[in-house]
Formats: C-alpha cells, sequence, structure tokens
C-alpha cells in the first residue's frame, strides 16, 4: 500500500501533466480516498499558475553596465591567476609591515621623526633607472612623475585584530624593516599625506623587491592592483581617495566587482563593491 | 537550437562585442529572474546578474556545445548565485526567522490560492506571500522551483544546468512544491482547509 508521502512525486508530475499510466491511474485511485493529498495536486497546480508572474524584468542598466565593465576590463584586463597569486605575496608582506608600521604619521607630534616624504616620492617620480629607486614599487612610474600610490601599511594600531590575523599568513622570519626615518626628517608630511608612509612601507620591507619587481614592470602604470585584508582596506581608502585614486574593483573572489572610472561616473564606495569583512579583497585602483 | 543564438554564441565567443549583447539581451530576465529568487534580492540580483554576464563573457570560448547554450548558462548563473547564498548564509549570524519586517505575519486579507486572484492587489499580495515563502526554502529547492515553474525548463533542462539526475530532479521539485505549499499552509489562509492535518503524508487508506 502506498503512502501520501510515496505519491508526492507522482502529484508533483501529475501536476507538470507529465505523469503517464499506469501511474497516473493509480494516483487517481488514491486521489479519490485521500483529499489530503487531492488538495496537495490542487495546491501545487495554483502554485504552478502563479510562479510564472514572478518572473522580473532587470533594470534597464544591466546589460549596458555589462558592456561597460568589458569596455574596462579591455582596456585593463584583469589580472591573471598567475598575477594573483603573486599579489598573495604581495599581500602577505603588506600585512607584516601593516604591523611592524603601525603608526600614524600624520598624527605624529611636529617633533618626531618621520619618513623623508618628499625625497622618496621625487625619487619616484622621475627615476633614472631602477636601481635609484627605493626598492620597489607598485607599479612603474611615468616620467612626468604625478601622484603615485602604492599600498598602506597603516591600520594596525586601530586594528589590532587584524595584525594578528595577518601574522598568520605572513613569515615570520623577516627582519623589522630598515626605516626610511634616518635618512631625513627635513619635510614633514603635510596632514593626510599618504606618500610618505606609503613609501617607507613599501620600501623598507626587506622580501618586498622579489615580490615586487615584476609588478614594477606592469603594462598599466595607471593601475594598482593590491590584495589587501578587506577591512583594512576600508579603513585606508579615505586617504586614497585623497590623494585623487579612484576604485576601479575590488572582490574577495575571481569575479571582482569592477565599475566605471570615466569622468563623470559616480564612484563606488568600497561597501559596494567588496567581499566579506575578514577576507583578503583584491584592490584594484586606477591612479590617472 | 536556435540558429541564430548559435550563431550569437559562435561569434561571441570570438569576442563580437555586438553578438555578445544580443546574447545578454536575450537572457537578461531569465538570468535575473534566477538571480532575484535565489538572493531574494533586487540589488543583489542586479550585481548577481553583472557576474553572471561577465562571467559569461570571459568562459564562452570555453563553451563545447555538449549542452544546449540556455543549460549551460543557468548551470552558469545557478553557481554564481548558489556561492553567493552560501557566503551569505556564512555572514548571517542569526537565524532567518523572525524576520525583521515583520512578514511573519501574514495579511489578514490574503486569497486563498485555489481561486483565481480577483483583482490586482489580491495578485500582488499572492506573488509576494510566494516570493516570501520561497525565500525560506533551501537554495537548492529555489533553483529547481524556479527553473521549472518561473523559467519553464523541461525536467531533462533542469538536470542538466544543475548536473543532476533526471530523477533526482523530479523528487527535488515535488518536495521543493511540498515544502512551499507547508510554509504557504503553516502562515495562514493557503491551501489550509483539507491539508492542514495532515500535511505530513500519513497512511493511505
Amino acid at each position: 500500500m502506498n503512502t501520501c508521502e510515496e505519491f508526492l512525486e507522482a502529484i508533483s508530475l501529475s501536476a507538470d501533466g507529465l505523469l503517464e499510466e499506469p501511474a497516473q491511474s493509480e494516483l487517481a485511485a488514491h486521489l479519490a480516498d485521500c483529499p489530503a493529498c487531492a488538495a496537495r495536486l490542487e495546491a501545487f497546480r495554483a502554485l504552478g499558475a502563479v510562479m510564472p508572474s514572478l518572473s522580473e524584468a532587470p533594470p534597464d542598466t544591466l546589460v549596458p553596465g555589462v558592456l561597460y565593465k568589458i569596455d574596462a576590463e579591455a582596456r585593463r584586463p584583469m589580472p591573471s591567476r598567475r598575477r594573483l597569486i603573486s599579489l598573495g605575496a604581495v599581500a602577505a608582506v603588506l600585512a607584516v609591515v601593516l604591523i611592524l608600521q603601525g603608526k600614524q604619521p600624520w598624527n605624529l607630534p611636529a617633533d618626531a621623526p618621520v619618513p623623508p616624504a618628499d625625497a622618496a616620492f621625487g625619487a619616484m617620480s622621475a627615476p633614472e633607472s631602477m636601481d635609484e629607486l627605493p626598492e620597489a614599487t607598485l607599479f612603474t612610474p611615468e616620467a612626468e612623475g604625478g601622484d603615485h600610490l602604492t599600498a598602506a601599511r597603516d591600520g594596525a594600531s586601530e586594528y589590532a585584530g587584524d595584525a594578528n590575523k595577518a601574522a598568520v599568513t605572513a613569515p615570520t622570519d623577516l627582519p623589522p624593516p630598515a626605516s626610511n626615518a634616518d635618512a631625513a626628517a627635513t619635510a614633514p608630511p603635510e596632514p593626510h599625506d599618504m606618500s610618505d608612509f606609503i613609501n617607507t612601507a613599501i620600501f623598507s620591507a626587506p622580501a618586498v623587491p622579489e615580490a615586487l619587481a615584476s609588478y614594477a614592470q606592469t603594462d598599466f602604470p595607471d593601475r594598482v592592483e593590491i590584495v589587501i585584508p578587506y577591512d583594512v582596506f576600508v579603513l585606508l581608502w579615505p586617504e586614497f581617495q585623497d590623494r585623487g585614486a579612484t576604485l576601479i574593483g575590488a572582490g574577495s573572489d575571481d569575479v571582482v566587482s569592477t565599475t566605471g572610472q570615466e569622468d563623470g561616473d559616480p564612484q563606488p564606495t568600497p561597501n559596494e563593491l567588496a567581499g566579506p569583512e575578514g577576507e583578503q579583497a583584491l584592490v584594484i585602483i586606477y591612479l590617472g | 537550437m536556435d540558429t541564430r543564438e548559435s550563431e550569437w554564441v559562435r561569434q561571441a565567443a570570438a569576442g563580437d562585442r555586438a553578438a555578445f549583447e544580443a546574447l545578454a539581451r536575450a537572457y537578461e530576465k531569465k538570468v535575473y529572474s534566477l538571480a532575484l529568487r535565489m538572493s531574494h534580492d533586487r540589488e543583489d540580483a542586479f550585481d548577481l546578474s553583472q557576474d553572471i554576464f561577465l562571467k559569461l563573457y570571459r568562459t564562452l570560448p570555453q563553451f563545447r556545445g555538449e549542452s544546449a547554450f540556455s543549460t549551460w548558462l543557468y548551470r552558469l548563473a545557478y553557481n554564481v548565485c548558489l556561492d553567493f547564498t552560501r557566503k551569505r548564509a556564512r555572514r548571517r549570524e542569526l537565524p532567518l526567522s523572525p524576520r525583521p519586517d515583520g512578514a511573519d505575519s501574514p495579511p489578514a486579507e490574503w486569497p486563498d490560492l485555489r481561486y483565481a486572484p480577483e483583482n490586482e492587489y489580491e495578485k500582488k499580495e499572492l506573488r509576494a506571500a510566494v516570493a516570501q515563502a520561497m525565500d525560506d526554502l533551501s537554495p537548492e529547492h529555489r533553483a529547481v522551483l524556479t527553473l521549472r515553474d518561473i523559467e519553464g525548463l523541461s525536467y531533462e533542462e533542469i538536470a542538466e544546468a544543475l548536473t543532476l539526475p533526471t530523477g533526482t530532479v523530479k523528487s527535488r521539485l515535488a518536495r521543493a512544491r511540498e515544502g512551499l505549499r507547508g510554509i504557504l499552509v503553516a502562515q495562514g489562509n493557503f491551501f489550509a482547509k483539507e491539508t492542514s492535518k495532515e500535511a505530513k503524508g500519513g497512511d493511505a487508506p
């Protein structure tokens, strides 16, 4: 003797008009004696009639948005898997720096030793050769110079939990970074000027050159791609913005949300683009 | 398969932007509807749809024509949506119910589904109730219901899109429908008369 449970699939198929003989007759016999299953069939049919109305047209902007992103990607191809791997190495290095140099230059007292903003930044702006560059940069600076963001180390002091997390993934045998602060203290950084400590962060991490050397040769000198704990990025983003950077995309997966960066495009907030908190995010920033 | 569509697929795989646009236009409503039912959020559905189409553009050269393009796209869309729902589930610290918007208590005047809704208001209420109830199903059940009852795929197409045996699609769809019905019954007016006491299937006479 079949139970109602065993008729469930037959009822479902019957609601679709797909139940064949002799199963259809068996079901009909059961339904004659079982109001519950008869009602179930009725309900399935009623649901089937309602469901198509749940289909919804997307906003008109869906396909144009996709095409725009495709065009944007064609201009600036997404990093390949291989590059993402080296980005992981970059992230590890950055994480170390974040821990080791958890100071906020703009909050330092005026007489405190500070990294040589102008010197380091000047060297980046007009390099005569790679040898003259500090140990590495995140990208190839254009000869004309200009605002170059690399990556930032700050946030550790406000993000102690993050530092712990980063420490797990970071190489543990790195010596402390050599400090550029020894070199000069002639140009106190302007408040909220990232360049000095960004440079310090990048240049003073001993393991950086290998990780970043290939990076410096990127074909896209106007963009920076970093992998960084997402919540650190959110913390830093206003500073990046202050320096004219545009967020191209961020994400925590191989699907990186991208956005337009043409003139007039609304800038997304990191929150609109990013992956879950606590995960590494690939962040792409346009420096043009 | 639609020869025009297969031509679009071939051209788009070769990088033809116009062909890709034609494909995207042809499928945007289907993809968006799936994303919407999977995410139960229009903004998320929009973002998911964009991700799906971007992924389609990147992976189209890998399409070998072993299945229909549409089921191949549905599989891609389903995987992106499933990934999203799993991540979101991990992020949600609190259980899904009770819902913050008070949707737990159904409106007093929900129509009985067995009768055709008589006016636009009733239709709207009904749609909203079903959509809300679907959100309480598992993503797997949501997907199979959406593909079958909203998108109108055949059992075989669903099997291909979800990489499941057809038999599994049949049983999963039946359980999804029963689950949906159960939620609506538990909420109140829907299907309540004959079924509320025996909804879980007792012995047949």
